[in-house]
């Protein structure tokens, strides 16, 4: 009920595609990126890392790595997809796999390669970005900033009219702009929670 | 470790080579063992895990979370169990589930495994010990994985046979 309601705040926004706008890549192609990771998904927990990397000009690698030194997945980004791989024989199962690719492709705004971004009037102090492909429809809001490329607080993903999943992002400055903590909720009948924390390079 | 030894503490750097990406992961922790069957296994950069293995129970601690296990229960952990000792008291080249090969440096003898059972010869390839020609203990640890992917794991700091207190192995 709630998942259906959910929509209704941006069903009454107008949206005009706006070619100029953009969202801010999660993906630094120049660097390796590093985030504490943690999973939870029904009554399982698991921790790790997971490291980001742009391997060449059209291919992104996301491979999580417990504490223990365990490689768990490799999602290979490339040509707009995200598949998986290499999963970990214990964790090879379609549902999981899938679930895993979906969400990590929204988190990191892989899902909106080379999509249309529609930009959207609103009277609250945010901007509001809009990206549909098929039956699939991604909301973005961030602050209102004069800027071309937004980076996002919250993006909320629907199928139809239900609402898939709620992805909320700390943004921070440290030299640049940079995401320093993202949280995934996905709804439905298995729920998934992903909270990713971002770990800066140090001199150690 | 040899049979006089009755407790070892250390520290050890972690590091996991990811082949693809041509990156390294580099993990920092305390380690601490005492004999028969009580182990502590923290790592504390860059982030915090602690792993506690008292004799048939098992720890595991993030930085959210707790979680306690019976060790007869699950039969994961078990081999986990069995691979973190065996490797700490050195004796995982007398298990049945490698076949070893021997080899010697100038500065160490080392120690090379090669899976035989169906689990973990689909991990990985090879696990190689280090021992100290001086020090009767594991200096080093490789564990290379089929994919090529390599974690070697390094001790420093090493005191044996130190008193060690039983709080370090409280699963609470």
């Amino acid at each position: 009920m709630l998942n259906s309601c959910a929509i209704s705040k941006y069903k009454h926004l107008s949206c005009e595609n706006n070619a100029t706008t953009s969202v801010a890549p999660v993906i630094n192609p120049k660097t390796a990126e590093k985030y504490k990771v943690s999973i939870d998904v029904l009554k399982n927990h698991l921790t790790g890392l997971l490291i980001v990397k742009q391997t060449d000009s059209i291919t992104k690698h996301l491979v999580f790595v417990t504490e223990l030194g365990m490689k768990m997945f490799d999602l290979e980004a490339k040509n707009k997809e995200l598949k998986a791989v290499y999963v970990f024989e214990p964790l090879n199962k379609p549902l999981l796999i899938d679930a895993l690719v979906r969400n990590f492709s929204n988190i990191f705004l892989l899902n909106i390669d080379g999509l249309m971004v529609s930009e959207c009037h609103n009277k609250k102090l945010s901007r509001v970005i809009k990206v549909k492909n098929g039956k699939e429809t991604w909301y973005y809001s961030s602050p209102t900033e004069d800027s071309h490329s937004i980076y996002p607080r919250l993006q909320e993903t629907f199928h139809k009219n239900k609402r898939n999943s709620k992805i909320e992002y700390l943004v921070e400055k440290s030299g640049s702009w940079h995401y320093s903590k993202i949280t995934c909720k996905q709804y439905g009948l298995v729920k998934f929670y992903f909270e990713l924390n971002a770990i800066l390079p140090t001199n150690d | 470790m040899s049979k006089a030894t009755s407790s070892i503490e250390s520290d050890f750097v972690q590091e996991k080579n990811l082949s693809v990406l041509s990156e390294t992961i580099i993990s920092k922790g305390h380690f601490v063992f005492k004999k028969d069957n009580l182990l502590r296994w923290e790592y504390l950069t860059p982030s915090k895990y602690l792993i506690v293995i008292n004799k048939e129970k098992i720890m595991i601690k993030d930085e959210k979370k707790t979680s306690k296990y019976d060790m007869n229960s699950n039969k994961v952990f078990k081999e986990i169990n069995d691979i973190m000792l065996s490797c700490v008291q050195g004796t995982i080249f007398k298990s049945n589930k490698f076949k070893s090969s021997y080899y010697e440096s100038d500065k160490y003898y080392k120690i090379e495994l090669i899976p035989q059972v169906k689990n973990m010869k689909e991990t990985f390839k090879k696990i190689n010990l280090y021992f100290d020609k001086n020090v009767t203990s594991v200096a080093k640890m490789e564990m290379v994985e089929v994919n090529e992917d390599l974690t070697s794991i390094e001790f420093s700091n090493k005191k044996l046979n130190a008193p060690i207190s039983e709080n370090n192995f409280m699963v609470k």
